[in-house]
């Protein structure tokens, strides 16, 4: 179904450069060979559903037998990913891995000085270790001091990415802006979200994957305000979905014209210094 | 293999116990071996006589040097099962479901080099238990003859019983042996109430006194298998007292001869 857009800037600011080992559908690895190609149907999806831009992440479960000096290449790779269309994609967060340690420090000032990333994501049931481990407060308290914001993934059910260990994090970096990520795949899962959020107000919630439908985003609106709702699809490579579901939530929801703005791109451009277009 | 005279093996003890259960092991350069293992040895728990235990690999270590990390700690592993004082029956090895053509590499050495089989921890290891990856790996394992331990901890939905008999059936008829499952009161009814694939063990990590007839009844005697599952210090300080206390619900079989069997299966091999 192609949604009638009006004058929305939308981008999208949860997309993934890769896939998923083990979910049908999700077919894993995009070498940089095919980055062209994965841009065009990439691109030809975001155009169908009127989004102008996106933030790109890679996908978190990838192959790994050189340890580090793997994680560097996707890192790479997405900067190269999106100087393929910087107008489009608008923004480019890396990957770090927990099992990595403290290594991981030195891969952070990387993103930041030599690939111009804007911050660093995770998905802690890909990844092998809690959300809250003493590394993942060391990496934050790195990005902190560089400006990076970091953006972490808490589905439902999943190993290490409970709404409880998402706010110890935020509460050791109340300055710094933490991107909650999937948290309305589940009733319990989003009212734990919104809980934390009130307490935490550095805690910025998005829409991928919801199953909360429209009245999901009024509830988020009504408890923690627009500012801190962001519009997310969970877009992986070569995907074309028929719908996209977040976006048909946002746009029915009974919140205010401006409160859509906002949540559509307004939002995610402010956390990050974005332009808005002219 | 030489047979110990015990009243148990123990069949889940890891080596390398943190303070607590997410601590990240640095494993040692390997000229750094020999005083790791003597720490090591000396934080493990102590063994009645003639007792033994497996010797699993720490589950969270530090991986930033990729499949180069993973040998050093399967090297770690060998010469920790040549030192007495560790009381090993039995070594296992890990590979990386991530680590794609090194990680079958790296089985086919371990099985030369003669440890007795992997351990899979897909929470750890950030895969789902039933990802055709690691199906494949177990497979192959079951090949060079390697004996798959795969961790099944309650509530997580990475190694959630259903992908634990998935990966069981698909990988049947090789013995894989779930560990931790039964220390969770949810877990044992579905163990109880369903069935599991034939080649699909258990081991006792974690179970009540009161569990042990119900699953006795279900899974028979053969696919239990005795394990303590200490994988940190705290867990460690436990072994003892439940041992005692588990001993005359569980009986020879549990304790130690279905794991012999499991053993020797690949000692003959």
């Amino acid at each position: 179904m192609i949604m009638p857009q009006r004058d929305f800037d939308i981008l999208d600011s949860h997309q993934h450069v890769g896939g998923v080992f083990g979910v049908p559908g999700m077919s894993g690895e995009v070498s940089e060979s095919q980055f062209a190609d994965d841009l065009r149907v990439r691109l030809e999806v975001m155009d169908r559903y009127g989004v102008r831009q996106a933030l790109l992440m890679p996908g978190h479960s990838y192959m790994k037998p050189r340890g580090i000096a793997d994680t560097r290449v996707i890192n790479d790779g997405l900067a190269a990913y999106q100087r393929l269309a910087p107008g489009r994609i608008a923004l480019a967060i890396g990957v770090l891995e927990p099992r990595h340690g403290l290594d991981g420090l030195g891969e952070i000032d990387r993103m930041h000085g030599e690939l111009g990333l804007r911050g660093a994501s995770w998905h802690h049931r890909q990844q092998g270790l809690p959300m809250d481990h003493p590394v993942m407060f060391a990496c934050l308290e790195r990005m902190a001091a560089l400006g990076l914001v970091p953006m972490i993934h808490c589905f439902s059910g999943a190993d290490f990415e409970e709404i409880w260990r998402l706010r110890r994090l935020a509460e050791a970096f109340p300055e710094m802006p933490v991107l909650c990520l999937d948290s309305m795949t589940h009733p319990v899962q989003f009212e734990a979200a919104l809980a934390a959020a009130e307490r935490a107000t550095n805690i910025i919630i998005d829409t991928t994957s919801s199953v909360m439908g429209p009245d999901g985003v009024r509830a988020c609106v009504e408890r923690l305000g627009a500012e801190r709702l962001l519009f997310g699809t969970n877009l992986y490579s070569w995907q074309q979905p028929q719908h996209l579901g977040e976006l048909e939530d946002v746009l029915a929801a009974q919140v205010g014209d401006d409160a859509k703005a906002l949540i559509l791109g307004g939002n995610v451009r402010r956390i990050f210094g974005l332009q808005t277009a002219a | 293999m030489t047979e110990p005279v015990g009243s148990f093996i123990d069949l889940h003890q890891h080596l390398g116990l943190g303070r607590g259960e997410f601590d990240l092991i640095e494993i040692p350069d390997e000229d750094a071996f020999a005083g790791w293992l003597d720490h090591a040895a000396a934080t493990m728990p102590r063994l009645p006589h003639g007792c033994a235990r497996a010797l699993l690999p720490p589950i969270y270590f530090q991986s930033a040097g990729g499949a180069e990390d993973v040998r050093r700690l399967n090297d770690l592993m060998l010469a920790a099962a040549a030192r007495p004082e560790l009381s090993a029956v039995a070594a296992f090895g890990v590979v990386e479901p991530h680590h794609g053509e090194a990680a079958f590499a790296e089985l086919d050495r371990i099985a030369r080099l003669g440890l007795d089989g992997v351990v899979f921890s897909p929470r750890a290891q950030g895969v789902f238990a039933n990802t055709p990856e690691l199906v494949a790996l177990v497979k192959h394992a079951a090949t060079r003859g390697l004996l798959t331990l795969v961790h099944a901890t309650p509530r997580s939905g990475n190694e959630t019983l259903w992908r634990i008999r998935d990966l069981a059936e698909q990988c049947a008829p090789a013995p894989i042996v779930a560990l931790g499952a039964l220390g969770d009161w949810e877990t044992v009814l579905a163990v109880t109430a369903g069935e599991s694939p034939r080649n699909l063990h258990y081991d006792t990590a974690g179970i009540a006194v009161a569990a042990v007839a119900g699953l006795v009844k279900r899974l028979t005697t053969e696919r239990l298998l005795y394990g303590s599952g200490a994988h940190d210090a705290a867990r460690a300080a436990l072994v003892g007292p439940l041992q005692q206390h588990l001993a005359e619900e569980l009986g020879p079989a549990i304790l130690r001869d279905n794991a012999l069997r499991l053993l020797g299966a690949r000692a003959a091999t």
